[in-house]
């Protein structure tokens, strides 16, 4: 399998990037909110961008205890695409919603699985993707007919389209902090009892959990014999930062990846980073990330809307550093300009040398970074993970030795306090392999 | 001491020098110590007790603001600071004690990569 690039839609004005872009990656991660909330928008998105997505449940939303902002109350009023999201759910649960999140006991009866509860969930799970999945055939039937049309009119050969449709249904999911957790023991129950629901499309499971505890090897096997019946699993280490965390926690993650994979068995990480691209066909097949931002999440961390800080990604070190630092660096080191597609245009539009620190400025000052950062971040990710995908482990190597030793001698981590000792960690890390 | 007596003091050095000063400046993701301005240019300072690396990696971005940019460093700590670096990088530096004597031990050098649009924007905030 080609490894994949699945990129987060988060808010409804990425849709023409994606379209813009939609070349340069596989696939769409739709939250199951948005998917929820804004049904019609979404199914002609789909139908626009044609391009295969799965639905993420977001399910552990509503048993994080205290609530990631303030009460569960504030989630349904501040978010009303979560209400409209719990409207899926059975009855049971949207009663328990209105009053409280919910808690382990909600899915146990004396310490047993409620497994009808867990089977009313898994069904309306199932159904609510089927739905989002059902609107995009009606309009591939259109779209075909039109092909047809043209092809009966014009004699001329259409070129095959991208298929918009589900590319696998996700279970619901919630974190556990260790395998002991009660949420362990749930997630667990929710994935072996949906094996029995046999779907025209794979099914992957999602696991959220706590990096520690990937550091008992003996976790990683049991991780293993409790989620192997499906497909495929998408892996979201809580907290995970390919960049600050050690090595020895990086290489339990790897080694997850790899436990599932060997055994034939797709492995996505649901926010990755650069690290994860240098892993595909390693042991990970693709990853998931957001235009510009979510390399690594907490699971308390909820994007509630809101403006975000002026950001733009730094091929160079991977990084996105904020606006005062990208025009010291640019302004510094002129000769460096991205030549991505996105600032090409810019650069042409304007009429810019960049060769001068006047030209560097102007260049910023238009530059919109609400939208043209996350164009940029998507032309250059693509781009490294183009370059990275035809690399042997060698050159992966060679390619990160030289990227560190430019990063030195240009001082990105005394001048802009940027801290590039995870290179260290990746390229051993990689040795090791 | 600590960082607002060092403010304090710089400021009724700026005071007595007849500069006009702007303390906590916002300048995109910088808060600027104080800016200082006198006979149309614009110096910034970045004030710091001993965090020296900090203070380097503020004062440089300031450069894209001001004409001149200076890290004002408690003399306690002023052997950390690294002064070649920061005659490279064109920064100024000045020394306070603890009896509130500032002294300069490095004169800014005029910046060179001075965006324009954030130059009026920073000049503006002492319209």
């Amino acid at each position: 399998m080609n490894p994949k690039l699945y990129f987060r839609l988060n808010i409804t004005n990425e849709k023409n990037i994606l379209r813009q872009t939609k070349e340069l990656y596989d696939g769409l991660v739709i939250g199951a909110h948005f998917a929820s909330f804004y049904k019609n928008w979404i199914s002609g998105f789909l139908q626009d961008i044609s391009k295969p997505y799965f639905i993420d449940p977001l399910t552990y939303i509503f048993a994080i205890d205290p609530p990631p902002i303030e009460n569960i109350d504030s989630i349904m009023n501040e978010k009303q695409s979560f209400r409209t999201l719990c409207e899926s759910y059975p009855e049971i649960l949207r009663s328990i919603l209105e009053e409280r999140p919910l808690i382990p006991q909600d899915f146990l009866i004396e310490n047993n699985p409620n497994t009808k509860l867990i089977n009313e969930f898994l069904k309306s799970q199932f159904k609510f993707q089927e739905e989002v999945d059902g609107i995009s055939p009606a309009q591939k039937r259109i779209s075909e007919y039109f092909e047809f049309e043209s092809l009966k009119e014009e004699k001329t050969t259409v070129k095959t389209k991208d298929v918009c449709e589900l590319e696998f249904y996700t279970i619901p999911y919630f974190h556990f902090q260790s395998l002991e957790d009660p949420w362990y023991y749930i997630t667990k129950t929710i994935h072996s009892e949906s094996i029995k629901f046999k779907k025209d499309k794979p099914i992957y499971s999602i696991l959220c959990f706590n990096k520690e505890i990937l550091l008992d090897e003996k976790n990683i096997n049991t991780l293993f014999e409790d989620f192997k019946n499906h497909e495929g699993v998408i892996f979201w280490v809580h907290n995970f930062n390919s960049k600050t965390d050690s090595k020895a926690v990086i290489k339990s993650v790897f080694k997850l990846y790899e436990k599932f994979n060997k055994n034939q068995i797709k492995t996505i990480d649901l926010y990755g980073d650069y690290f994860s691209t240098l892993i595909l066909n390693k042991g990970l097949d693709g990853y998931c990330r957001s235009l510009g931002f979510g390399e690594y999440k907490q699971v308390r961390t909820i994007s509630i809307g809101g403006g975000a800080p002026n950001r733009y990604y730094l091929p160079e070190i991977h990084a996105n550093l904020p606006e005062a630092k990208i025009r010291y660096y640019y302004s510094k080191y002129t000769h460096r300009t991205c030549n991505c597609k996105c600032c090409r245009d810019i650069i042409s539009q304007h009429k810019l040398k960049m060769d001068s620190v006047d030209d560097i400025s102007k260049f910023f000052d238009v530059f919109n970074f609400s939208l043209s950062s996350k164009l940029h971040f998507v032309y250059t990710h693509s781009q490294e993970m183009k370059r990275i995908i035809n690399l042997s482990n060698e050159e992966i190597i060679d390619a990160l030795i030289k990227e560190n030793e430019i990063a030195n001698e240009l001082e990105i981590p005394f001048l802009l306090g940027e801290d590039l000792s995870f290179y260290d960690r990746w390229i051993n890390i990689l040795r090791e392999k | 001491m600590n960082e607002d007596d060092l403010k304090q003091i710089f400021v009724n050095y700026l005071k007595k020098n007849n500069f006009c000063f702007r303390t906590e400046v916002g300048m995109l993701e910088c808060r600027i110590d104080v800016v200082g301005k006198k006979k149309r240019k614009l110096y910034a300072y970045e004030l710091k007790i001993e965090h020296w690396k900090k203070a380097i990696q503020q004062a440089i971005l300031y450069q894209l603001f001001a004409d001149y940019s200076c890290i004002v460093m408690y003399k306690e700590n002023l052997h950390r600071l690294r002064i070649k670096k920061c005659q490279d990088l064109g920064l100024g530096v000045f020394s306070l004690d603890s009896k509130g004597h500032l002294s300069c031990i490095l004169q800014p050098k005029k910046s060179t990569i001075i965006n324009p649009s954030l130059y009026k924007r920073l000049t503006k905030k002492f319209e």
